[in-house]
């Protein structure tokens, strides 16, 4: 899967989670300040990605997610 | 399931009477296992888990009995075994918050000097240091069950020190509160006030005596005092413990439907939104919200209960070791307060909740300093929450005295800590961090003519915010052109 791929199911379950627009998100997004999520949704944000990719993100993993790149280098090389 | 409960006050009643004899059958929990399938566990094959797991700290420790304990890991049925099995054996259990950075972890550590340390070998980020520093005292949580079922006693003192949960101290340590089991158990049998409301509303809704059912759904943290204390409570009821992960709420919620949830602020949040968006098909048959570690947005409640949701709030602290006030008022006026329970007394001093009774803490664990300062000599625990008390006898908060953040998820957040971590950025000439609707912000100055290291400050909280567990992050940064305003003292304003 590529990193437009990628994005793109990130853009949906932020819609789904937080009833995020799409236009509101980019790479750069930062998800506690531009996006305003809370750690909740962060948590909730990482399960759906869990189950979309198939994958067990480790917990240590978290801390370096700040920004939506973050999530997409880190999903790149699980699934990419 | 029935209206009554059995109401006992020591574990070892507890396991022998409501789990071993009187809801032996029920399903006493149920948690996703490794298959990804839920697993239901009755409270007779718990309870017989817990002689296990008594068994196997017996044989592990050469006697089990005074020894103390860590345990270490995500929500799982064997922390729940574990914590039932350790207050059965009498020891000292230490259950810790495996979110926190090592430095913090290895504080609490050297601290309590526990006897073994029981973890679940999950790939944190300290696990190399933990294994270096400790190896010689891990032992596999998974494992806690696997020994002959002990024989079991009753407890040779309820008032001795049971158990060690680490709080944040307002200058970043954290600190050690010691409580015992006479604590949970009596405020377990006080909390009756909420568990009629509960039933008062099931016969509302047309439950009879042999259709009522409550499950309660938890992934708060089982360091944490609120779940903590529902494990213990629940089985007083015959009512089954939902054990779900934060990182997986709706799909665990999904497979484990539950009429009651334990939440925190944001998950409240969350929820409401839920229901806003007509997505009740994401909650089940969820009628019950449990709230409790933080203040609450009373617009939010209000609106879950006219939308049928059954508001129940506790208010306590680690240090008043689950009893405090309890709210199942769902008026405009008190839908936010709180009322005492049978085990307490309260009253006012200077605006500040001091609160008295059986459940509260022994003290700060080898901080007589500490303890001093919160529990006064005639044992008054002074809460550092600002309060007035209405005519009918309802508490309401109206702000916090001590310097801490207590955010939307309802973790502690020393401001200090993070201000030191903020203020070694060159380009900040001194900050003051705040909460901003349940979150954490920081408002910086970088001396004069500072805007253009406004950018270098950006870019170094986003570096700072990787180091931090995601609760501590700073969520935004807002720059003023003047220095921070201080008090007489010298002291940063905080309000």
């Amino acid at each position: 899967m590529n990193r437009t791929e990628i994005m793109a199911q990130i853009v949906g379950i932020l819609e789904d989670v937080a009833e995020i627009s799409p236009d509101e998100v980019n790479e750069d997004s930062v998800l506690m300040d531009d996006l305003d999520l809370s750690s909740m949704e962060i948590l909730t944000i990482v399960a759906d990605l869990e189950e979309t990719f198939g994958i067990r993100i480790p917990e240590k993993e978290l801390r370096s997610f700040v920004t939506i790149n973050d999530l997409i280098d880190y999903l790149s090389t699980r699934v990419g | 399931m029935g209206f009554e409960g059995h109401l006992v006050d020591t574990v070892y009643r507890l396991i022998t009477e409501n789990m071993e004899d009187i809801y032996a059958d029920r399903p006493g929990l149920r948690y996703r296992g490794a298959d990804g399938k839920i697993v239901t566990v009755t409270f007779g094959d718990y309870a017989k888990d817990i002689r296990r797991c008594v068994g196997y700290l017996n044989e592990k420790l050469g006697g089990a009995q005074r020894r103390k304990v860590c345990i270490l890991g995500q929500n799982s049925y064997w922390y729940a075994v574990a914590i039932l099995g350790l207050l059965a054996a009498d020891s000292i259990q230490i259950p810790l918050n495996q979110h926190k950075r090592w430095e913090e972890l290895s504080y609490e550590l050297d601290l309590v000097k526990p006897d073994v340390i029981l973890w679940d070998g999950d790939n944190y980020p300290w696990r190399d240091q933990l294994l270096k520093e400790w190896g010689d005292r891990l032992l596999p949580l998974e494992e806690c069950t696997r020994a002959d079922p002990a024989e079991l006693h009753e407890t040779a003192n309820p008032y001795a020190l049971s158990m060690i949960m680490f709080t944040s101290g307002t200058t970043g340590r954290s600190k050690g509160v010691m409580l015992n089991q006479w604590s949970i158990m009596i405020t377990g049998r006080d909390s009756i006030c909420s568990w009629r409301a509960a039933v008062a509303r099931a016969k509302e809704m047309g439950y009879t005596e042999e259709t009522f059912r409550l499950s309660h759904f938890s992934t708060l943290p089982l360091f944490h005092i609120a779940a903590y204390a529902n494990l213990l409570h629940w089985p007083l009821y015959g009512a089954a413990t939902n054990l779900g992960d934060a990182r997986s709420f709706y799909r665990d919620l999904a497979d484990m439907p539950s009429e009651s949830v334990a939440v925190v602020p944001s998950i409240a949040e969350m929820l409401h939104r839920d229901i806003l968006r007509d997505r009740r098909d994401k909650i089940g048959p969820l009628w019950i919200l449990m709230c409790s570690s933080a203040s609450f947005s009373r617009e939010t409640l209000l609106d879950l209960s006219r939308r049928g949701i059954l508001i129940i709030q506790n208010y306590g602290m680690t240090e008043t070791g689950s009893g405090g006030l309890v709210n199942e008022a769902q008026d405009e006026k008190h839908i936010a307060a709180g009322h005492t329970i049978p085990c307490m007394e309260y009253k006012l001093e200077n605006g500040e909740l001091c609160l008295k009774g059986e459940c509260l803490m022994l003290g700060y664990y080898q901080n007589p300093e500490g303890t001093a300062e919160v529990l006064d000599a005639d044992g008054w625990l002074h809460t550092g929450d600002l309060a007035r008390i209405d005519e009918r006898g309802f508490v309401l908060l109206t702000g916090r005295k001590k310097n801490v953040i207590i955010l939307g998820s309802g973790e502690n957040v020393s401001p200090e800590e993070l201000e030191a971590l903020l203020n070694q950025c060159e380009a900040v000439t001194e900050s003051l961090v705040r909460e901003e609707n349940g979150k954490i912000g920081a408002l910086v100055y970088c001396g004069e003519g500072g805007q253009t290291k406004e950018a270098d400050v950006q870019a170094y909280v986003t570096e700072m915010n990787r180091t931090l567990p995601l609760y501590k992050r700073i969520s935004s940064v807002h720059f003023s052109a003047e220095p921070l305003p201080r008090n007489a003292a010298g002291k940063l304003q905080r309000t």
